[in-house]
């Protein structure tokens, strides 16, 4: 009776375990293999004021896992665009020059069951 | 004699489990490590002597009860020193990292800490299923 029960967590935790890496496994292999799956372009379209510019932000995104609650973070200026699907992806806005200018980025989402977030300090090395 | 052999088989299953664990800290996971997650420091190796002494200890007492259903007690304690020692491993789940490319510094964090309970609720099921079994046979 053990036997067949303790053989039966075994399968039953391999397939589930399997299912839930997938999608970490499958964005890591895009990654690996084109590191530009990933990245973003800032273009300067006008300036609001001595502080402020608009700028519209384009995030591209050559992945076949859908990426959640996608965050760039450009100094202190946080730039939300949920659910990311392969394709280019603008968002435009009003925000400070120097955050525009910033050498550090965050890009933080959710892929199935995992928090992903990583810093970029360009300069740094 | 056979009580020398009984000692001899405890021992050797003791130190098979303690070079097991071995084999675990010192030559797979490390570089395992660093092939999944380039960047990532290593979270065990430093103090695995102490994981690896305790492994042998557990695997001499498995070998001292096999056949009893106190061995299914032991089975039981060696599954939860498995689990605590794999929590540690992968440190609660939370992957950390970083790299120096092309002059930027990349920092990454992974919280898999959904997967890793996972894990441990399915070690703990078979680890009651060794109870039951031992309960079962005592009663």
């Amino acid at each position: 009776m053990y036997g067949p029960a303790k053989a039966g967590i075994l399968i039953v935790a391999s397939v589930v375990v399997l299912g839930l890496l997938a999608p970490l496994i499958t964005l890591s292999i895009d990654l690996y293999e084109n590191p530009r799956a990933l990245s973003y372009m800032v273009v300067e379209e006008a300036r609001v004021n001595q502080t402020h510019v608009r700028a519209s932000i384009t995030l591209m995104y050559e992945g076949r896992v859908p990426l959640h609650d996608f965050t760039l973070a450009l100094g202190n200026t946080a730039v939300r665009f949920g659910t990311v699907t392969p394709g280019n992806h603008t968002v435009t806005l009003v925000m400070p020059e120097a955050d525009l200018k910033s050498n550090t980025t965050v890009m933080k989402f959710r892929v199935a069951y995992y928090t992903l977030s990583i810093r970029v300090e360009r300069g740094a090395g | 004699m056979p009580d020398t052999r009984r000692i001899v088989g405890i021992i050797a299953k003791g130190l098979l489990y303690g070079f097991l664990l071995w084999l675990l800290f010192v030559v797979i996971l490390p570089p395992l490590l660093q092939l999944l997650m380039p960047g990532q420091e290593a979270i065990v190796t430093k103090g695995y002597i102490y994981y690896v002494l305790v492994a042998v200890a557990l695997g001499m007492a498995s070998k001292a009860v096999e056949g009893t259903p106190h061995s299914y007690a032991v089975a039981f304690l060696e599954k939860l020193y498995g689990i605590l020692v794999f929590y540690k491993i992968v440190n609660g789940g939370i992957l950390q990292g970083t790299i120096t490319l092309q002059g930027e510094r990349i920092t990454y964090t992974a919280d898999t800490s959904a997967l890793v309970y996972i894990i441990i609720f399915f070690t703990l099921l078979s680890a009651l299923l060794d109870i039951r079994r031992m309960i079962g046979e005592a009663g």
